[in-house]
Order: structure tokens, then C-alpha cells, then sequence
């Protein structure tokens, strides 16, 4: 079984085209995501967690370590 | 400080090649922003940022987003210069709980709401005299699962319409809604703190008006003026009230 940040990761870098991990630590904002970009790796995190994180929920996580931790 | 369409219209960038005037809608003017990689365009563009949206830059970790930054920060300034009849070294930027940049002149709450956008190659600025603005663009891509995207920040009746459109009609009312949403809560300045899905968008634009106007349903005494301002080439809306609310 691979791990949350591994699983999280491989969204990223399949949704979101990011492949380096240390943005795994960078603010969000920092990364230059496209909104519809975010919310549809949202919508696949969800599907891949079996979690139900709205959208304003996802709003407060800073940096994708953020949402590793909160699903770990 | 106060600014005026007219003024910008008399002392407009016009020797900036990376800006031209999209459109006027009533008092906000909406300005295009050329984002094609252009080393030349980006170092000019460089000149106009402070120290401190030099810092931000460089947290940039890729080119593109470093590329839409510098670009479009600096016509913002650039055509909040021209507004405000001010120079750009008076110019700086305080930022609300949520990131969103209320332009200062000396120091000063100046009296203009500016936004900024940008999707793909282009983006957009808009700027108007007070009030509150808030300002989407999205270039339309091919998506596999927009109706699962919608239903994370559309309402039911936005994503049972969403569902009985098809084909292009589905891709272009997704992004429609899309970008009209956005631009209220980026108007409103909350950003996705509040959830897309607790409001909904008039349903004479959810079916094809460019005009209409909205209140949020937790603050019922502000209208707000809307706008589909999208072209061939980008879905974009605009958002704006004349009056000040506190997220």
C-alpha cells in the first residue's frame, strides 16, 4: 500500500502536472494551480480518500503537506 | 485619490505592447493581457514591480506562473498609474485576509478597485472607481469530468442543467458558470472560503443573458452587477458593486 504523500503525489503530478516533491512544502500559491485545475484534483483526492473535502474546506490547506497531514 | 475612466482613456498605456483595451462595461474598464513568453515584454514588465513583488516572483517555483505574475502585475500597475494619475513608486498593495490586493497611493486606501486574471495566454485587469470588483477568465480545455468537477461548487440546478447540456454546450456553460462564480467571490474577496456552491447564478445568465444581477444570499442588501464578457478564445465575467461589504 503506497503512502498518503505518495498517493497525493501521484495525483499531482498526474492532475497538476507537479513531479517535485519538495512543492509537496510549497504554498499553494506558489505553484501557479489554475482554480478548475485545483478543484478537479480535489474532486480526484476525494475519490482516491474517500473523503468529502468542499471546496472551502480546501481553501485553508496552504500547501499540499497541509492535505497529506489531514488525510493521514 | 481618485481616478476616472477618462483619465485612463488620455493617458493610456498605448505604448505597452502587452496591454490593450478589452472592453468598457458601464463604469469598469477591462484591460487584455498579452502572456505569450516574450523575454523582451517581461523585462520591461520587471521595472515596474517594488521589492517586495520581487520577493514574490521568486517564490514562483515555475516559469509560467512566473511569467502570468510579472506580466500582469505590472500592467496593473501600470493602468492603476494612468487611473490614478500617480507614480508608480507611490503604488503599493495591501492584501485582504484572503490575498486579494487593495491598491495604496502613499500610503493611502486609494479610491479605485482594481482585479486581475489570467488563464492560458491571456489576462485580464479590471478597474473601476470604488466599489468592489472581481474579475475570471478561463481558457476552456477538454475535460473528461466537468459534471464531476460542478459538483463541487455548483448548486443542484446549476449541475442538473450542467447535466442536460452536451458537447460544446456542456463545456461552455461549465465554464460560464464557472468564471461568473469566481468573479463574485474574488469581487467579494473571499476567494473559495466560501463555497461556489452556496449561491447560484441568475438563471437568465445561466442560459445565455451577458448581463444580469446578483445577491449573495448572506448578504441580501448588496447588489451586484454581472457580466459574461467571454470572446471566442476565453470564457471571462466580471462582478461589481458600487458598495463595500466585509467578507
Amino acid at each position: 500500500m503506497s503512502s498518503v504523500e505518495d498517493r497525493v503525489a501521484g495525483l499531482a503530478n498526474s492532475l497538476l502536472n507537479i513531479s517535485d516533491r519538495s512543492a509537496l512544502d510549497s504554498d499553494v500559491g506558489d505553484l501557479g494551480v489554475n482554480s478548475v485545475d485545483a478543484i478537479a484534483f480535489l474532486k480526484a483526492v476525494n475519490g482516491e480518500f474517500g473523503t468529502n473535502i468542499s471546496a472551502d474546506q480546501a481553501a485553508g490547506f496552504k500547501t499540499l503537506r497541509a492535505l497529506i497531514n489531514h488525510l493521514s | 485619490m481618485n481616478g476616472s475612466i477618462s483619465d485612463f482613456h488620455t493617458t493610456g498605456p498605448h505604448e505597452v505592447t502587452w496591454m490593450s483595451q478589452f472592453c468598457q462595461i458601464r463604469d469598469v474598464l477591462v484591460v487584455h493581457v498579452d502572456l505569450i513568453a516574450n523575454g523582451n515584454c517581461e523585462d520591461k514588465a520587471l521595472f515596474w514591480l517594488d521589492q517586495k513583488e520581487r520577493k514574490r516572483l521568486n517564490r514562483y517555483r515555475f516559469d509560467r506562473p512566473r511569467r502570468e505574475f510579472v506580466l500582469s502585475r505590472s500592467a496593473m500597475r501600470q493602468i492603476l498609474c494612468c487611473f490614478l494619475k500617480c507614480r508608480n513608486e507611490q503604488l503599493s498593495f495591501e492584501t485582504n485576509a484572503h490575498g486579494k490586493p487593495i491598491p495604496l497611493v502613499d500610503g493611502v486606501l486609494a479610491n479605485a478597485s482594481v482585479n486581475l486574471t489570467h488563464s492560458g495566454n491571456h489576462g485580464l485587469v479590471g478597474i473601476a472607481s470604488g466599489g468592489q470588483l472581481g474579475i475570471d477568465l478561463e481558457v476552456p480545455v477538454e475535460r473528461p469530468n466537468v459534471e464531476g468537477i460542478g459538483q463541487m461548487v455548483f448548486t443542484d440546478n446549476e449541475q442538473s442543467e450542467l447535466a442536460r447540456a452536451s458537447g460544446n454546450e456542456k463545456l461552455n456553460l461549465f465554464y460560464r458558470l464557472w468564471t461568473l462564480k469566481e468573479a463574485l467571490i474574488k469581487a467579494l474577496g473571499t476567494g473559495f472560503s466560501l463555497n461556489p456552491n452556496q449561491f447560484e447564478i441568475p438563471q437568465g445568465m445561466r442560459q445565455g443573458a451577458s448581463r444580469g444581477k446578483f445577491r449573495f444570499p448572506h448578504l441580501p442588501d448588496i447588489q451586484w452587477e454581472l457580466d459574461f464578457i467571454g470572446s471566442s478564445d476565453f470564457a471571462a465575467s466580471l462582478a461589481h458593486s458600487r458598495e463595500i461589504t466585509q467578507p
